[in-house]
Order: C-alpha cells, then structure tokens, then sequence
C-alpha cells in the first residue's frame, strides 16, 4: 500500500512539475540574455490550449502516425512512474533496470522518428535520420555507464543502486557522470546537440520530427519530451544526492521533505542547465561522432578504474 | 502418448516430408501439394511439443539401422528443440508458399521448386535427428544441394552466379565438417555422436584442437560467419521469398545447433580458441550491421542482418567457451551462455523468417526489391503493416519482445561476472569488450530495422507500383501474423523457457555446476504496465479535448505541393552513419558533370553515382580467386594433347600408388 503511494505520488509530482521544469529553462535563458522572458509557467497554458485546438493532419499519413503520440507519452509515463525520483521503494521498482530503461528510451525514439517519416515530408526524413543516428550512437554508452554504476553498487536495478552514496564512497564514479550529463544532453534535444527553439531545418532534429504534429497529438509529444527532460534531470540529481530519495513513509514530515528535495532538485539542475545552455553554442551534426565517442571513452574509463579499484 | 508411439509419429513426419515432395513432381499437384508438405510438417511440431509436455530431457531413439551405413536417428531435448523450431516455422512457409507461387508462375517451375524445397526440409529435419557422422553428413549433402538449386529457381545469371559461389562455400565446408568428423572418430568413416564424450577425453590437444577450428570452419560457414560469410548476401535475395526465410531463419539455426552439440563435449580447450570464436562473432556482428543499414535491396539487408544475428549468437558462444577454459568460478556460468546463444537463435528464427515473408509481399506489392522505391505501403495493409511492425520490434530487441530478454540476461550476466573479484585483466578485458560490442551492435541494429520498415512502409509511394490489389491474401498474411505472436509469446514467457533450457542441456562432462544466475522481473509485468501506460495516455487525449477536431490539409510546404521525389530515401537516411563508418566501408562516390553542348557551359548533365563494395570480396577472395586461376592456368598447359604424355602420367602415378601402399 506504502509502495503503490509513493509510485502514484510521484507520476503525478513529475506530471505536474514537467512543464514548470520547460519554462523555467527558458526564463533562466531569457534573463542570461537580458530579456525578461516568459513567466516559468506558460507551458501550462500552452499545453492546455494546444488540447482544445483543431488538429489538421497531412492525408498521405497511415495509422502509425496516429499511434505514435500515444506510445511516446507512454514511454515517458513509464519513464515518470517507473524510476526511483520521488523517493525509492515504489512498487513498479523491480521494472527499473538500466537495460530496460534503455530499450523504452530507443522504443519511445523510434516511435516519433516513425512519425517523422509518415507524412513524406523533407523536414521530417531529415530529423527522422538525425534522430536515429544520435539515438544508436548514444546506446553503448548509456549502457556503460550504468553497468559502471552496477558493477559498483551490486544489482542493476536502479532503484537498489542508489541505496548508497555511490559518488561520495568511490570518487572515480565522477566520469560516468559526466558522461551521463553528455547523454542526457543528447537524448533530451538540448545544446550542443540540438537547439529546441530553432525554425530552421538544417539546426532542427526534435523539432523537425513533430513538426506535421498539431493540437492534441502536439500537446502529448510535447509534454512527453517534458517528462524526459524532468526525468533526467532528477536522475542526475539522484545520482549525485542520494539521500535525497531515502524510502518514504507515510508520515507528513517525510512526504513533505521528501517534496521539497524534488521540487529543489528540479529546479537547481535545470537552471544549470539553462546556465549551460547560455554559454555553449550547438555543434554541427557531423561531428556528433566526436561528441558521442567522447562520452562513450568518458564512461568506458571510468569502468576501467572502477574494474582496476 | 507413449515413447514407441512418439518416435512413429516423428518418423511419419520425416517420410511423408520425402513422400510429399516426390507427389509435388506429379502434374496439377500445385494447388495441393504444400497443403500436404505443410500437413507432414505441422505432425512433426505436434510430435515436438509432445516431447516437451511429457518426455523432457529423455533421449528417444528412433531407428537403429546396423546396414544402409549404420544410420541412427534419435531425439534428444536439443534436437527436439530445434526440430520442434524447424518442423513449425516450415508449416507457415510452406502455407506462405502456396499463394506466393502462384504470382510468379512464369519465372518458377512451381512443381519442382516444390519437390526442392520438400527436399530441403527433409534435410533439415534429418540432420537434427541423425546420431552418427555418416547420417548427419547424409542429410547436410541433402540440404546444401537442395538449397543450391533453390537458389538459382528464377535462372537468370545473378542467381547462377550466386548459387555458384554458396555451391564452393557449403562444399569446402562440408568437406571441413567430414574431416573433423574423421579426426575425432580417429580415421573411421563413421563416428557415433554417443561416444563424443569419451572420444574427446582420450585425443590429444592438438588433434583435439585441429577437430575445433575445423568444426568452426564447417558450421561457421554455413552460418555466415566473417570472413566466409560472402555466400550469404549474394545467395539469400537471389532466392524466392519464402526459400530465403527458410534458408535464413532456419538453416543458419542447423549450423548453430551443430555447434552447439559437438561443443557440449568438448572441454579441455584453450582459452585462445574460445576467444577466436568470440573474435569472429564480434566481427560478424559489426560487419553485419554495418551493412544492414547501408544496403538498398531489402532482402540484402536483411541477410546482414541474419549475418549480425549469427555473430550475436557466436559471441554468447565464443564468451560461454571462454569462461568454461578458465575454470573457477566463472565456469558455473558458462551454461547460462549456451542458454542465452540457443534463446537468441530461437528468437532470430522466428523474427527473421517473418521478416523475409513480409519482405516476399512487400516486393510482390512494389515490383522491386529497391527501398528506394518502396513506401505508402501501411496505408494499403494496415493489418500487415502491424505484424511487420511487431516483427520489427522485435528484430530491434526492444521490450517487451523476446529478442530484448535475451540481450537483457547477456548484459545482465556480464555486469555479473565483472563483478567477481577474482578475475584476471585478460578475462576482464575481453567481458568488457564483450559488452561494449553487443551495446554498440545493438544500437546499430536499431537502425537498420527501423530504415527497413519506415521506408518500405511509411510516406509517399516512391515509385509508381500501381495498387492492383485491394484484396487482403490470408493465405499470405495468416503465417506472418502467426509469426509475430509467437515473437510476443516467447518475449512473456521468456523465464519459463530459458528455465526449461537451463534445466535439460547439460555439459557431457558435468563436473561444472551450474549456477543459476539472477533471473529478473515478471515479463508479464512489464507488458501491461507498458500496455497500462499507452492506454493511459489515450485516455487523457479523450478527455482534454474533443476526437473529431480534425481537417485533412497538406503538409508543411512553403507553399509550393509536395511529390514522392521531395521525401527522405532509404539511401538518405542512413547517410550520417555512412559519413560516420566511411573509413570502414569502401563507398565509392562519383559525380559526372559534363556540358550538353560544348559552346554553353552553364547547362549541364550531372550523374552521381554511390557504390558500396565488399572490402572482403576485394582484397581477401579476390586475390585468392586470381592465385588459383593463375595456378591452374599453368597447370593446364600439361594437357598438351599427346597421348605419349598421358600414358607417362598414368605409369608415374601406378608407381606412386603403389610405393605408398607397400
């Protein structure tokens, strides 16, 4: 009953708090460069008027475009419900294993670069084959640096690796971190990779996949990339904080320091993210290679010395 | 169903498979012969799955001939396993046959391509049964010969030249099989399986090791191994759709297994050897996935990515070997391995053969077997489109396929085995490498799949197909959507059968305990909760707005009206990964441009032009090819056309002959 509570409050934290966590990247942007920017809590409203508007759908598409919504916000509801972010212990814990942690983000991915293709459009076949390829390229390390983590910790469950403070006890675990960061920059459509706010085709790789997207499917794979980026930032926050997360019990101390370590983490990490947004420029896709290779070595060495120690 | 009685049933299965082709040659046979094949074919499976309901892990002998060579045919689990896979998998092609023929009347002589490939499967089938050496060669002479001229049924000088080079490759190995054979039977012509145990305890290591690398030649070929893999991508698109899954999904599986048999056996080997088949495994599967994605022809790349398959499997192999040459405690691991090679063989079968009857009705549809001019094709067949997509899936080993729970158990049990802390640099260098290709394999395969399907299926008509055929053919569509449940079946009932496996195969040597390594989370769990997930997020659609807001406008187009020339090609989709591997790849890129008329010029004609060449083809069988030819040229000249010479020969070699002999 303990367990089924706590995954419950969570979804439901991580669903609320996504789209504040999208605007608040983008104030933060906004006042680095001098504007003022939005207020952090547009997205809810745009969302909510992206679910009231009318759809207009290319008539070349299949029924696999229509699909697509669906499974990408089911992946990032799995992501929301599954993983230990709100506090450890939840009742879906034994689904959280880095492996298939990792197939749900490629099967979520393939998914919208399907609904790229779908309505034979240039824009979309372009951010279809940009989106595959960071995709592939980004799956060894993803899975090296949690094997580092469960080589270290004992168990490739996620939610039993955090039990300790993995980062204080073995210092070395800095560099899967970091590579990490890399990934998690990568998968989420963020600078250097991809610019989330670009118009133009030759910058777009996200973006370009949603673009034939309108109206309630556009609301669900937005709040969907929401939710990732949600996800990823407590991940990271739960990686360097672990006692963040220690199991809850239904006491409302707990629940309410438990909330405040969430709702501190989030914003913490995304603002570092918007700060580091504000300073790096995009890289050119042709070197992706380069950037991936990177962040797999990154990983791979630290598994070395974490085999060596 | 008592033992007697199962062994009759497994024999009908075999002799009505033989009766049923020869009645295939019979004229107006046609329509009724792969119904009867089919029949014979679904008795076997019937009789395979009685075996595991009551008789698991028992050994049934079948015929015990002392004349005709000796031949012996039994059923053990491994056989029945296999058997159970081939005998199943034939009924559905063999139905997918029946109409798939039909459309190209002209180009196949349908009753003999039927009598061959009821010939085919015969051999299959007798291969997993027979005992002995001589059998077991027997029926491969059966299969390889029967697929041969399967391959060159549409006659035209691309299959003859195809059949050609798989004809060489299957004969040098068979010949590799037959000579390992007579080295582990120590010059006999026969060798029963049932001494293997004790024949490998009493031969010395060199013999023993010469026995292994030439076993590794003859199945390894057979299973497209790098580097005697290049039959593979020239044989299996040149045949009909429904012989290339054959061939794919089930004959590579044959070669598998018999890997699999004769290495139960075989302890006392270095742990160099093992890491040779690792080696070649990892090779196969980044060289198989490399192409996968660059190949245009659909049916090409899907036999690189038969080719990646198999050196997935010969990696678990090569790492089960590996671990079981260093002993200690690692070695209680290596079984788990074994199991998680024979899930993934059983897996690609099922996938692989589904893939390639899509990809028969998918070139039926378009009239080519380009992706280039392929697409729109989910509009036109929704419900196929859908079993091609689960197929897909779980060729991508995503969850919750059965594909992803064997990728999941190997990674699983490396991270388990890196965690030891007894292990020396070496083995731990090579568990990382390990891992790190089949992550990196992996993501690539991905790829590959997904270019497959979204090309072939989704988007603009690239090409004017004409769409003539508005009805859907069940008799075509039945096999594919059987295939893609039983993809989702073992992906559920992943932990039964890996248990199953776990419990019944055993090393002939059984002083290695086996350690069951940690088994993971309830599939079953995993499915609805997805299923749960994506219901829910319909749901929230439903009630925050309205369904029917809807209009159908045109795509996003500045303006100007978008044709099937202005979307993304197959070829296109893959050109990042191709600008990423260019120095793995021979890519040739040429672009012509030459004025139309000398005095102007500003209007020109530009060609391009992108080739992908096999690196193995030009710098290893190539030169060979030309040393032999060369030798053979000066060999020749011996043949001068004197009868003087002739009679010289034949005294010098009566004079040989006989001081060897005396």
């Amino acid at each position: 009953m303990n367990s089924t509570l706590i995954t419950f409050l969570q979804g439901i934290l991580v669903l609320g708090i996504a789209p504040f966590g999208l605007g608040l990247v983008r104030t933060v942007k906004a006042r680095l460069q001098g504007r003022r920017g939005a207020s952090p809590f547009l997205p809810y409203v745009s969302f909510a008027s992206l679910f009231r508007k009318e759809m207009v759908i290319s008539p070349y598409i299949s029924w696999v475009f229509r699909i697509v919504p669906f499974v990408v916000f089911g992946t990032a509801l799995f992501l929301a419900f599954v993983l230990p972010l709100l506090s450890r212990g939840g009742v879906l814990a034994p689904l959280s294993d880095f492996v298939l942690v990792a197939g749900i983000l490629s099967l979520g991915a393939l998914f919208l670069v399907f609904g790229g293709i779908d309505p034979g459009t240039a824009f979309g076949g372009m951010g279809a084959s940009r989106e595959m390829t960071i995709a592939a390229l980004l799956e060894p390390s993803l899975i090296m640096i949690f094997a580092t983590f469960a080589v270290v910790s004992g168990s490739s469950n996620m939610d039993a690796m955090l039990r300790i403070p993995l980062i204080q006890s073995h210092l070395f675990l800095v560099l899967p971190l970091l590579s990490f960061v890399l990934i998690s920059l990568a998968e989420n459509a963020r600078y250097p990779v991809d610019n989330p706010a670009t118009h133009l085709e030759l910058t777009m790789v996200h973006e370009a996949m949603v673009l034939e997207y309108s109206g309630p499917y556009l609301a669900l794979l937005e709040y969907a990339s929401a939710i990732k980026l949600t996800v990823f930032s407590l991940l990271i926050g739960n990686f360097v904080f672990p006692m963040s997360i220690a199991p809850m019990d239904m006491s409302f101390l707990s629940i309410v320091t438990a909330v405040v370590w969430f709702c501190a983490k989030v914003i913490v990490i995304l603002s570092l993210l918007g700060f580091l947004e504000s300073t790096i420029a995009k890289m050119r896709f042709f070197r992706m290679q380069e950037y991936l290779s990177a962040a797999f070595f990154i990983a791979l060495f630290g598994m070395v010395v974490a085999l060596i120690t | 169903m008592t033992e007697h009685l199962l062994g009759f049933f497994l024999l009908g299965s075999l002799l009505g498979m033989l009766l049923a082709s020869f009645y295939s040659l019979a004229k107006g046979s046609e329509k009724t012969a792969p119904w009867l094949m089919a029949f014979f074919s679904a008795f076997g499976a019937f009789g395979g799955f009685v075996y595991f309901w009551k008789y698991a892990g028992t050994t049934i002998s079948l015929i015990e001939f002392d004349s005709f060579f000796g031949l012996r045919l039994s059923f053990s689990y491994l056989s029945a396993l296999f058997f159970t896979l081939v005998c199943g998998i034939c009924t559905l092609v063999l139905v997918y046959s029946r109409s798939y023929l039909q459309h190209y009347k002209e180009t196949y002589h349908i009753r003999s391509v039927q009598f061959l490939t009821g010939i085919f499967i015969f051999g299959m089938q007798g291969v997993l049964l027979a005992q002995n050496s001589i059998g077991f060669l027997l029926f491969w002479e059966m299969m390889s010969m029967a697929s041969f001229f399967l391959v060159m049924a549409d006659r035209s000088s691309e299959s003859i030249k195809a059949a050609f080079l798989y004809f060489i490759m299957t004969h040098l190995g068979a010949g590799a099989l037959l000579a390992g054979f007579m080295v582990l039977g120590n010059g006999a012509l026969s060798f029963d399986f049932s001494h293997l145990g004790e024949v490998v305890g009493t031969l010395s290591s060199g013999k023993l090791l010469l026995a292994f690398f030439l076993f590794l030649f003859g199945f390894g070929s057979k299973a497209g191994l790098v580097p005697f893999h290049v039959w593979l991508p020239e044989a299996h698109p040149q045949a009909p759709s429904h012989i290339s899954a054959l061939m794919s999904g089930l004959m590579l599986k044959v070669a598998v297994y018999g890997f699999v048999m004769i290495n139960l056996s075989f302890s006392g080997l270095p742990s160099w050897a093992a890491v040779v088949v690792l080696c070649l495994g990892l090779i196969s599967a980044i060289i198989g996935v490399i192409y996968a994605f660059l190949e245009r022809d659909i049916k090409r790349a899907l036999a690189y990515s038969s080719i990646e398959n198999m050196g997935v499997v010969f990696l678990m192999l090569g790492v089960a070997l590996y671990l079981r040459s260093i002993g200690g405690e690692a070695a209680s691991l290596s079984l788990i391995f074994f199991v998680l090679a024979l899930f993934h063989s059983v897996n690609h079968a099922l996938f692989k053969t589904g893939l390639f009857l899509s990809a028969g009705t998918i070139i039926h549809a378009v009239h080519s077997r380009s992706l280039d001019a392929m697409g729109g094709l989910a509009k036109l067949f929704p419900l196929f489109s859908g079993a091609f997509l689960i197929l897909i899936l779980g060729a991508s080993a995503l969850p919750p396929f059965g594909t992803f729970f064997g990728e999941w158990g190997f990674i699983q049990n490396i991270v388990g085995l890196l965690r030891l802390s007894h292990i020396e640099n070496t083995s731990l260098a090579i568990l990382l490498l390990s891992l790190s290709v089949i992550a990196f394999v992996g993501g690539l395969a991905i790829f590959a799949m997904v270019r497959i399907f979204a090309f072939s299926m989704l988007g603009l008509p690239r090409s004017d197909y004409g769409h003539h055929h508005t009805k859907t053919d069940w008799i075509s569509l039945f096999p594919i959507l059987i295939l893609s449940t039983a993809l989702v079946g073992t992906g559920l009932f992943a932990r039964p059968i890996m248990a199953s496996f776990l419990k019944h195969i055993a090393f002939t040597d059984s002083s290695i305990g086996q350690k069951v390594g940690n088994f993971w989370f309830s599939s079953a769990l995993l499915f609805s909760v997805l299923i749960f997930f994506v219901v829910c997020s319909y749901g929230i659609r439903r009630i925050f707005s309205n369904k029917k807001f809807e209009r159908a406008y045109h795509p996003w187009d500045c303006g100007q009206p978008i044709n099937a020339t202005m979307e993304y090609t197959a070829t296109a989709f893959s050109g990042p990964l191709r600008f990423f591997f260019r120095f793995l790849t021979r890519i040739r890129k040429s672009v012509e441009s030459k004025p139309l008329v000398e005095t102007n010029p500003w209007i020109r004609k530009t060609t391009f032009s992108l080739s992908i060449h096999s690196i193995w083809f030009e710098s290893l069988y190539a030169p060979v090819g030309k040393v032999l030819l060369f030798i053979a040229s000066k060999v020749r000249s011996l043949q001068s056309g004197r009868i003087q010479l002739y009679i010289f020969f034949v005294f010098l070699t009566l004079i040989v002959s006989l001081i060897i002999a005396l």
